[in-house]
């Protein structure tokens, strides 16, 4: 389903963000991605969703080498990837029901994802989708109305319009508290088995990934630490993940 | 002048008197007066002794405006359409705006060829440099050749330059909107547009609105100009009594000229204020009583009652006569015919230095005026702590009479400045430059009285209780705070300034305005391509070394 072939990331000369990574991701699995902040999650994310090709190696996406593909196939692969951010990157401007709506906008024909901004179209989906979300009724206001727990269940709800194959998300509760971060991380996680959707998270707390996800795979320095089954990991190895880094 | 309101906070703070700032000022003093010098030549009379008698009259018939039913009936005819003029003039350059500065932006470009976007969005905007360097009265007059004598030109000569005006700013504001959510979006497998249109445009939508607004007050006092060429309404009225010599009804005339005026500065201000001081947009719209469906809907039922009302005859934009006309004009205006500009190389270059020297010379009496006068005219300033009324009695009647005349310099359009400076001055460019010095002091004062009512008051109340003297306030709290932006205000308007030569020369005051009104009036397009030629290096020239005085004055504000 995923697939990264012996891909590494440069930014400049000092040296490599990534690098040796290879793994594969199989339909329906929960992986939680971990490692301390600057270990290469967000790039290794960002591979994934065609958003940066790696300096060396591969991407396969559903069979498909994304660098290999001209732009509207990579689109058409791009639309069964759907991605959640930390700092959700929604829409501000716009209420709640096109924010949702914006998920649709790689199937849509243009004419019909304009007309849908003075129309609104398609909403009585968006309603569903935003109760299974918990924020149903909220669906006409700004989104600047909204808190940031709610603002990521929008989110999430624009990923389930999308309705894509496989669900990324990159810190996806970094900025919320945690009482919230757990809501979060159990409404994301039980849609996507629900659906039978993949899901790659990064995430900084050890703790959420153990409860939720079944394979984790631990970054460090640019570098894959280890990448086992949740329920294999022990103490030691998320000691040695989490330890100063100058000591290696 | 947008882009000069958003950045004054950054101008607030002191001006750092350096040597390089002297330096400028000094320099741009002695361009002021050498350029005064030369604009009275001595070895030429200048003042007309013979036209007091008719200044004279024109200032005797205040006292008798004409009342009739029937020309107020007319004038009143003539206020709407002008003031339907300036509505649908904005409305359609904002929708140019929006359009070209879509087209203009870098992030449209990224979107759908990321590879070109900076070539392509500079060559837009490159493209963008023309229309927006000539002034409207000049695409009013080509307007005039193409459509004849139709309300069309009234529109379409405020939408173009206005427009293009409006595509700069809206193209920067979306460059400047961050691209995480458009991002998103395209990862998401959206199409490029699509992304746009969601990522971005919703961002700078309430910014489009609110500087549409801010634009008009502009546009009604150009549509007054538009008229006095011919495309109806209140300019055209003036004109009309202008030709005739009957002074009364010039008065009725400027003084609906006067009230309108005063309403689109004051719709202006009291719209722009709310839409800048709304922090979020939700607070905004819960604390009117209409909804932005109600106010949508009456701003729906005017623009579209305007459109009608004028009456023109929107075919002609797509009409094959049009086209052939357009045809012909290009043909016969190539080559550019330089012998109109004069014989030799040195006339043509005394005609640029004179359009020049006019502008100078205007916006020296423009700055000198609106400096003073936005002082006179403050609220705050010279006022003591005490609220006694009695006391404020006297320095609030001196606001009120300030503001009023300032606002009569800018209601009266520069050619109308223009022909009674002509009444007693021979033409050339000091009739000009008075003029639009006149027109223009309006223009700044009113800009500069409101730096000086928005100035921080603090430091001002500390040098007062150290005990310093009202000069020492003025020249330590007060004139820091505020010469900055005084400066780059005066800068702006200069390039206006420059732009509006051609608005005088074409009544005559002489400079490349004049050689352009005497090319139209003979059909000597050649010649008439040269002269706009000569005219739009000259508007790059000034716009250039404008921007780099403001650069550096900003860069010693912001130190
Ligand atoms: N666009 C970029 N340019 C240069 N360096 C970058 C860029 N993005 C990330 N990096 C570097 O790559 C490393 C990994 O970053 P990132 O993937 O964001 O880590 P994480 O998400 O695990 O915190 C960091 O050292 C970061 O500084
Ligand atoms: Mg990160």
């Amino acid at each position: 389903m995923l697939e990264i072939r012996g891909a590494g990331q440069r930014f400049n000369e000092a040296g490599w963000a990534l690098r040796d990574i290879s793994l594969g991701v199989a339909p329906g699995e929960r992986v939680a991605l971990i490692g301390p902040s600057g270990a290469g999650k967000s790039t290794l994310l960002s591979w994934l969703n065609g958003s940066r090709f790696p300096t060396v190696g591969e991407i396969v996406v559903l069979g498909q080498s994304l660098h290999r593909l001209n732009t509207s196939r990579r689109r058409k692969v791009q639309r069964q990837i759907g991605t959640i951010y930390q700092q959700f990157h929604l829409i501000n401007n716009l209420s709640v029901l096109h924010n949702v709506n914006a998920g649709r906008l790689g199937y849509w024909p243009l004419w019909k994802s304009i007309l849908s901004l003075l129309v609104p179209v398609n909403v009585p989906h968006c309603r569903q989708l935003l109760d299974q979300v918990g924020i149903g009724e909220q669906i006409y206001k700004p989104l600047t109305q909204l808190s940031g727990g709610q603002q990521q269940r929008v989110a999430i709800a624009r990923v389930l319009m999308q309705n894509p194959q496989i669900v990324l998300a990159d810190e996806p509760v970094s900025s919320l508290d945690p009482e919230r971060s757990r809501a979060i991380v159990d409404l994301l996680t039980q849609l996507c088995s629900d659906r039978g959707k993949t899901l790659v998270a990064s995430l900084h707390t050890v703790d959420l990934a153990q409860k939720y996800f079944d394979r984790a795979i631990a970054l460090k320095n640019g570098r894959l630490l280890f990448d086992k089954p949740m329920a294999a990991v022990t103490s030691q190895d998320l000691s040695q993940l989490y330890e100063s880094q100058d000591q290696d | 002048m947008f882009g000069l309101k958003t950045q004054k906070r950054s101008y607030l703070y002191s001006v750092n008197p350096n040597g390089k700032t002297l330096f400028w000022l000094v320099g741009l003093v002695v361009i002021v007066v050498v350029a005064i010098a030369l604009s009275i030549t001595p070895d030429q009379p200048w003042l007309n002794v013979g036209g007091f008698n008719q200044f004279w009259g024109f200032w005797v018939a205040a006292k008798t405006p004409d009342l009739s039913t029937s020309f107020l009936q007319l004038t009143t005819v003539s206020t709407l359409q002008t003031l339907a003029f300036a509505i649908c003039g904005t409305v359609t350059s904002l929708g140019l705006g929006f359009g070209f500065g879509v087209v203009a932006s870098e992030v449209w470009w990224q979107a759908i060829a990321p590879r070109w976007s900076w070539w392509l969005s500079r060559a837009v905007r490159t493209g963008l440099t023309v229309p927006r360097s000539l002034h409207e009265a000049l695409w009013g007059l080509l307007c005039v050749e193409l459509f004849g004598l139709d309300s069309l030109v009234g529109i379409v000569a405020i939408a173009i330059p206005f427009g293009a005006i409006a595509a700069k700013v809206f193209s920067e504001l979306m460059d400047e909107v961050p691209r995480h959510s458009f991002e998103a979006l395209r990862c998401g497998g959206a199409k490029p547009i699509a992304a746009f249109v969601y990522g971005i445009l919703p961002a700078v939508s309430g910014d489009l609105l609110s500087y549409g607004l801010y634009r008009f007050d502009c546009a009604i006092r150009s549509a007054a100009v538009l008229g006095i060429i011919g495309a109806g309404g209140l300019g055209y009225q003036i004109r009309l009594s202008l030709q005739s010599l009957r002074y009364e009804q010039l008065w009725t005339l400027l003084g609906a000229l006067f009230l309108l005026t005063a309403m689109g500065d004051f719709w202006s201000a009291a719209l722009t204020r709310r839409q800048t001081n709304v922090v979020s947009r939700s607070k905004f719209r819960s604390k009117i009583p209409f909804n932005s469906i109600g106010y949508g809907a009456i701003a729906a039922v005017v623009i579209t009652t305007s459109f009608i009302w004028v009456g023109a005859d929107y075919g002609k934009l797509l009409s094959p006569v049009t086209y052939s006309r357009l045809g012909n004009l290009l043909v016969a205006a190539w080559p550019p015919d330089w012998l109109t500009l004069g014989t030799a190389w040195q006339e043509a270059g005394e005609v640029m230095l004179d359009t020049m020297l006019m502008s100078v010379v205007a916006i020296a009496i423009a700055g000198l005026g609106g400096v003073c006068f936005a002082f006179l005219g403050s609220q705050k300033l010279g006022q003591n702590d005490t609220s006694n009324f009695a006391s404020s009695i006297l320095p609030r009647a001196r606001t009120i009479a300030v503001r009023g005349f300032l606002l009569v310099e800018r209601a009266v359009p520069e050619p109308v400045w223009a022909l009674l400076c002509l009444f007693v001055l021979f033409p050339g460019i000091l009739p000009g430059a008075i003029a639009l010095g006149i027109h223009n002091m309006g223009v700044l004062g009113r800009l500069m009285a409101e730096v000086v009512d928005n100035i921080d008051q603090r430091p001002i109340q500390a040098l007062r209780h150290t005990g310093a003297s009202a000069t020492a306030i003025f020249f330590y709290g007060v004139l820091p705070q505020t010469l900055p932006q005084f400066l780059g205000y005066i800068l702006y308007r200069w390039e206006v300034c420059l732009r509006a030569t051609i608005v005088v020369g074409l009544v005559g005051a002489g400079g490349l305005g004049r050689i352009i009104a005497e090319a139209l009036s003979s059909f000597h397009y050649a010649g008439l391509a040269s002269a706009l030629i000569a005219l739009f290096a000259l508007t790059l020239a000034a716009d250039t070394l404008s921007q780099v005085l403001r650069r550096h004055l900003q860069a010693n504000a912001a130190e």
